[in-house]
């Protein structure tokens, strides 16, 4: 799906693909594209939306700054430990739905998906109003393939969480592959009549 | 905890706080005691950034916090050492003419990681790269570095 895109923009920067919503779960994405500035001492100076001009004069205003000799150390997210420590928290606290959709993201990176839905599940069963835990499932079921199921985990992730416009978009991109791979690219009118349509049924 | 020295100098003895550097020259003004953004990274390393309009953050090796109480003289940005010391958890020795402060940096708390907003430390990510590699923000350390997330839909 990406390298389509990067190609044709013939990208040199480094691309990654956050395939278990890291950056989305870290800082609670509700909508992408979205940009973060981060200076030489790790400070997070900039976020944004799309490249607008006000975003790129700013972005171009702190390149202007002299180079500052502090280097901070980044804080470790709460899923980046490694497996083996997370392993340890769900067992100190195996009642802890945060520990258990910690190590789920955490297994789905290391490719280990049967277990990442086992404990995926587990994060859902205990925190059943978090649209973050049916989403985490929803992408780990994604990647194993059961359409069907990641479907329905999405639509509950939604339910729960309805301005989340990445979950909106991937439930969106699934049921209606054509308006998004097609050859013709992105179909903006058929997005801005499904947002007129779910109005209207309100 | 303070005591004095002969020499007239304190001599601080910080409970768990690391002495980060010689005592910095202090300014004050409005009663109110400054110190250089330069001698802060110069010497203390504690980094002085703007984040908009009359809020700077301040970071450490470990931790940020944001700054108000600043002034400008010239080129120069003052922090106001009383809003540093509670901000980002520094503890704050002066000498005894209040001319000199020595800075120590307190333990810091247990840190929920960081929220994305500005004015935080950008956490440790990581990916996959299109080559099956590793992309991680360490990687670009020391650099600037733009960060876009986007999608095929």
């Amino acid at each position: 799906m990406v390298r389509p895109w990067v190609e044709k923009a013939g990208a040199t920067f480094a691309v990654g693909v956050d395939r278990s919503d890291v950056l989305g779960s870290a800082f609670g994405l509700k909508a992408i594209p979205v940009s973060f500035l981060v200076d030489e001492v790790g400070i997070i100076r900039l976020r944004g939306g799309g490249p607008s001009a006000e975003f790129l004069a700013e972005i171009e205003g702190i390149l202007k700054e002299p180079v500052s000799g502090v280097r901070s150390q980044p804080p470790r997210l709460a899923d980046a430990s490694p497996i083996e420590e997370l392993r340890g928290r769900v067992v100190v606290e195996p009642d802890r739905g945060g520990h258990r959709l910690a190590l789920a993201q955490a297994l789905e990176r290391a490719g280990w998906l049967e277990e990442a839905e086992a404990e995926a599940t587990e994060a859902v069963r205990r925190m059943p109003n978090d649209a973050q835990a049916w989403f985490t499932r929803g992408l780990v079921r994604l990647r194993r393939e059961q359409r069907d199921t990641a479907l329905r985990d999405f639509r509950e992730a939604q339910r729960r969480d309805p301005g989340n416009w990445r979950i909106r978009k991937q439930i969106w991109a699934l049921e209606n592959p054509e308006r998004f791979y097609g050859p013709e690219g992105i179909d903006w009118a058929w997005q801005r009549e499904e947002v007129e349509r779910e109005r209207g049924e309100k | 905890m303070f005591r004095r020295t002969l020499a007239g100098l304190v001599a601080v003895g910080f409970l768990g706080g690391t002495v980060l550097a010689a005592p910095l020259p202090v300014v004050k003004a409005g009663g109110v005691a400054y110190v250089s953004a330069r001698d802060l990274e110069k010497q203390a390393g504690i980094a002085i950034k703007p984040l908009s309009e009359g809020v700077y953050v301040a970071c450490s090796e470990d931790r940020c916090a944001l700054l108000r109480l600043t002034r400008l003289t010239g080129d120069e940005v003052q922090v106001a050492l009383d809003e540093l010391a509670r901000s980002l958890g520094v503890e704050v020795g002066f000498a005894e003419d209040g001319r000199a402060a020595t800075l120590a940096m307190k333990a810091a708390a247990e840190t929920a990681g960081s929220t994305g907003m500005p004015g935080t430390l950008a956490p440790q990510v990581e990916w996959v790269g299109l080559d099956g590699g590793k992309v991680s923000l360490a990687q670009f350390r020391g650099r600037r570095v733009l960060i876009n997330s986007w999608a095929s839909w």
